[in-house]
């Protein structure tokens, strides 16, 4: 108990007890500025949310930047793992580079793919144009910017991913497999019907994490397209903070915040029924 | 059992400690010159602005009883950490305010008012511009330090190179639709990706498309403060209602949304001139051939000569010449226990002796009228456009209690019309926006 006390009260101080003002905050109508102004509105900001259709616009946006994370970082981060799970002269170098974007600031990682996808001498429109082609607006246009930012976070997760599916894939018994092979199942159908299946937990975990990551995002938005163009990059989090710090209404951004948190819970549920495992080993 | 009381006693005594840190140092030992000890009082400063730390240590060598200390955050942070010091105890003595939200955070009771320790004569020497924005209900919260507005800078020897000549007075102003045509004359390369631009990317923020302080002149100069009261080119020069309540029938009139259009053209099309994403310094660089930037990049042109020739000429309008006013204040926090040094402070940094020196030294503009002659490099041009711009045209942005919701929801539609997104549309889904926040 001893050992667990200091970190137990960092929990209690800093994740339960701000989640408990944050949803008795989501009753209330008030400003930063006059934080003692406070008007009970009961569910009123709960009906705000499912009133008012740029919300209804930023959930959508945030579930299909979540959907392009998973959908790119999932298989990716697999063959990542599988790659990194081989013999080859500097695995380790390998591993450590794969690793690096994880363990960078996503505000360095955000501004440096805000350097490079700029249309204004971006790296990315330099090599563009010195093919002939127009140049691209990657971070002002419909549908780009959305697109621009999936591919930012997904580089800079697949290397969590790649990792995590890495452990999972050290864990899969060796005799398994050279069972498969002795049967004479070629190395595609060992990885697909032996290895995926096996690795269901470590997949589930991924894909949950994934998720929640990409429910949690903020700085591409905030950092490469100002939540632009109309909308289009809006992610939640990103509208939580501009409700809260910018619009003055901390009410409403509290709800919506517990919003997302009911969200990634159902989620979470909804990913681990479908993702269960069948197998154990 | 003894380990866990320990560990329990150094997390309260970590968390006393970190508290403790928080707190402003007052007082101190008393002495002969200072009987009530030396006095330290905390200032909220944006980080890069002023006042300059030079400045304020001459400030503290005339009033020897008083440190300053000084806690920076980058600009874009500064509105949101005043807004934070409502709900905590305690704060800054001195709070440096970006001018439009001068009335926002005094009707939230944040600011006090400095009435009483203003010099004689100060209200027949202040910029009525500087006077507008930094009053609330009949009381003066800041007198302001420099003043700023906005300049169109030129590439002299681009425009010499196609013999063009910018106006030089505000008699001669060109209208936008001129403007436009030289900027296209003078851009060089495909217009989706020139080697010169005809207009600068904004320089505001992050570079995107859509500053309130910068575009929104555009809009501003479609209507026509003479016209009748209550009409809609009448309305559409004040931006918003006169009571602050409403924007309806301000930002999205007939006249501001035709010049809605004249801005989008800029940006989009075959007259576009210039970018909705940045390129920092295109200036500067030689890369384009006009800038729509604030009076302070008049002195970093000076301080750091590009190697070309450049000037200033009047910012076009559409119907009624208006460029914005406006630059950060300092403040007295409310929450201060020292409010006559706190004010004494904000008003010497303004307008008193320190404050002057800082604005002389950054060939800036005062925010009150002045026949020093520190001030002698205001009477010739490039900058003297500027000032008579400021003392003729200059307007502060829309003045609002709800000023900073008002400049991120302009902003943002600002944008989008930039980006491609229907004028009336996007003026009437801000209106929606803005009145819903002005309602609150």
């Amino acid at each position: 108990m001893a050992f667990v006390t200091p970190f137990l009260l960092f929990l209690i101080v800093f994740q339960y007890i701000p989640i408990g003002m944050l949803v008795r905050n989501s009753f209330f109508d008030y400003t930063l500025l006059r934080p003692d102004d406070q008007k009970f509105v009961g569910l009123g900001q709960f009906e705000r949310i499912l009133a008012d259709p740029s919300v209804t616009s930023t959930f959508g946006v945030t579930l299909l930047f979540a959907l392009g994370v998973l959908v790119l970082v999932v298989p990716l981060g697999f063959l990542v793992a599988v790659f990194l799970n081989g013999r080859f002269p500097g695995r380790s170098i390998v591993r450590t580079i794969v690793f690096l974007p994880v363990v960078t600031s996503v505000a360095v990682t955000s501004t440096m793919w805000l350097f490079m996808l700029t249309k204004n001498g971006g790296l990315v429109n330099s090599a563009i144009t010195g093919l002939g082609l127009q140049p691209v607006a990657f971070l002002t246009s419909i549908p780009w910017a959305l697109i621009s930012i999936i591919v930012m976070s997904a580089w800079q997760q697949i290397g969590f991913a790649a990792v995590l599916f890495l452990t999972g894939l050290q864990s899969v018994p060796d005799d398994v497999i050279e069972a498969a092979r002795v049967d004479g199942a070629s190395r595609a159908r060992v990885i697909f019907s032996i290895i995926l299946p096996l690795m269901s937990r470590t997949t589930l975990f991924v894909v949950i994490t994934m998720t929640v990551f990409s429910l949690q995002a903020f700085a591409p938005a905030f950092l490469m397209t100002s939540g632009g163009p109309e909308d289009s990059t809006s992610l939640v989090v990103y509208a939580i903070y501009n409700a809260a710090f910018k619009l003055q209404d901390p009410g409403f951004a509290s709800a919506l915040a517990v919003a997302v948190m009911f969200i990634a819970l159902v989620l979470s549920g909804i990913q681990s029924l479908f993702l269960r495992t069948k197998w154990s080993y | 059992m003894k380990l866990t009381r320990a560990l329990a006693g150094a997390s309260i005594l970590a968390l006393a400690a970190t508290l403790a840190a928080c707190s402003s140092d007052s007082g101190g030992e008393a002495t002969a010159d200072c009987p009530d000890g030396v006095t330290t009082l905390t200032l909220l400063r944006a980080e890069n602005n002023p006042p300059k730390d030079e400045f304020i240590a001459q400030w503290e060598k005339a009033n020897s009883c008083y440190k300053i200390a000084v806690d920076e955050v980058p600009f874009d942070q500064l509105a949101t950490k005043t807004q934070l010091i409502g709900s905590e105890d305690g704060g800054p003595d001195i709070l440096e305010v970006d001018g439009p939200n001068t009335q926002t955070f005094a009707a939230a009771g944040l600011l006090l008012p400095i009435d009483d320790y203003l010099p004689d004569g100060y209200a027949d020497e202040a910029v009525a511009a500087s006077v507008a924005e930094l009053s609330y209900d009949g009381k003066t919260y800041s007198t302001g330090m420099a003043q700023t507005t906005l300049g169109l800078y030129y590439n002299k020897t681009m425009l010499d190179g196609l013999g063009i000549i910018p106006p030089t007075t505000l008699d001669d102003a060109w209208t936008w639709d001129e403007a436009l045509k030289v900027m296209q004359q003078c851009q060089v390369g495909d217009a989706e990706n020139p080697d010169v631009f005809g207009l600068a990317p904004s320089a505001f923020g992050n570079g995107t498309a859509g500053n309130a302080y910068r575009d929104m002149v555009i809009l501003r100069s479609a209507g026509d403060p003479t016209a009748a009261k209550g009409s809609s080119a009448y309305n559409t020069y004040w931006a918003i209602a006169p009571e602050g309540d409403t924007v309806d029938g301000y930002l999205n009139t007939p006249e501001a949304i035709s010049a809605a259009k004249v801005y989008q053209s800029m940006y989009q099309g075959s007259t576009k001139v210039t970018s909705n994403e940045g390129l920092p310094n295109a200036f500067a660089d030689g890369k384009a051939c006009f800038d729509l930037q604030t009076s302070y990049l008049a002195g970093n042109l000076a301080a750091t000569p590009p190697d070309f020739e450049w000037g200033i000429t009047p910012v076009p309008y559409i119907t009624t010449p208006i460029v914005h006013t406006g630059d950060v204040v300092l403040a007295v926090s409310s929450k201060t226990e020292h409010p006559e040094a706190a004010a004494k402070f904000a008003i010497d940094l303004g307008i008193g002796e320190e404050g002057l020196a800082w604005v002389a030294s950054n060939k800036s503009f005062p925010s009150i009228t002045t026949t020093d002659s520190q001030f002698d490099y205001l009477k010739d041009p490039p900058l003297s456009i500027l000032n008579d711009e400021l003392v003729e045209w200059g307007q502060p942005r829309p003045p609002s209690t709800h000023f900073v919701e008002y400049d991120q929801l302009v902003s943002e539609g600002l944008r989008d019309i930039a980006f491609g997104a229907d004028p009336a549309s996007a003026l009437n889904d801000t209106v929606s926006k803005v009145d819903d926040a002005l309602a609150r």
